[in-house]
């Protein structure tokens, strides 16, 4: 086993102790399970089966590019994360305008505030790494340009939230 | 289908679609989405509902 592939398997175990971390501050109850309603529930089994949709797409799209041939070896590990993030994207959207996202034990201000510490970082992190490094090494884009994409991942979330944020204001006033 | 009756007797008990929400252990917009008739709740949130506004199932969600 080579030290990237240690430092792999680290940072991944790193990172679902730290994701169940984050929810249990995230939920106002402490649990790390979000709960949701049952119109919620169905709304989230949607959303899946669209991200899952995304996610195929954008495989056979690649499939299909290099099948014809064009170079995508420019994209480094960038190629894998791509349908993974199409299908994140998807299925965050669709539960965001379906009034799915949002849990019943969520507290709004502490995962807004959380999500953000994590977009600023991941966006310094990539800014200050382009800086001294590089954006690309050998013509082929760094890992780093992940954290990039993961920034701007959280700022879409962070615009939808905000749109169906004003959205449902303006629907709580027509019922009113 | 709009659900008129369940927003008239929300309404008559000055509930709010959030206070009626907490008292069943739902989000508001799924109130929201029942009075407008975009979602049809199990009989298990009905029965919650009525229990919640002192109405029987037929008073709320029987149509003629």
């Amino acid at each position: 086993m080579t030290d990237a592939s240690l430092g792999w398997i680290i940072g991944i175990l790193v990172g679902i102790v730290l994701v169940v971390i984050l929810l249990k501050a995230i939920n106002k109850n402490g649990k790390a399970k979000t709960d949701y309603d049952e119109r919620q529930q169905i709304e989230r089994g949607k959303a899946y089966k669209y991200g899952f949709y995304t996610m195929m797409i954008a495989c056979v799209l690649l499939l299909t590019l290099q099948i014809f041939e064009v170079d995508l070896s420019t994209l480094g590990l960038t190629t894998w994360f791509l349908p993974i993030f199409a299908g994140i994207i998807a299925q965050i959207s669709y539960s965001i305008f379906h009034d799915a996202y949002e849990g019943l034990n969520t507290s709004m201000p502490r995962f807004v505030g959380i999500m953000t510490g994590i977009a600023v970082f991941n966006f310094a992190f990539a800014l200050i790494s382009f800086g001294r490094i590089g954006l690309t090494e050998g013509g082929i884009l760094r890992p780093q340009f992940l954290n990039l994409l993961c920034g701007i991942l959280f700022l879409i979330i962070a615009v939808e939230l905000l749109v169906k944020k004003m959205m449902n204001n303006r629907g709580e006033r027509d019922e009113a | 289908m709009k659900n008129l009756k369940l927003k008239a007797a929300r309404a008559g008990l000055d509930l709010s679609q959030d206070d009626l929400a907490k008292m069943v252990g739902v989000s508001r917009q799924t109130i929201s989405a029942v009075e407008k008739g975009d979602y049809n709740p199990t009989i298990n949130l009905c029965i919650s509902i009525c229990k919640a506004l002192g109405k029987t199932l037929d008073e709320l969600f029987w149509v003629e």
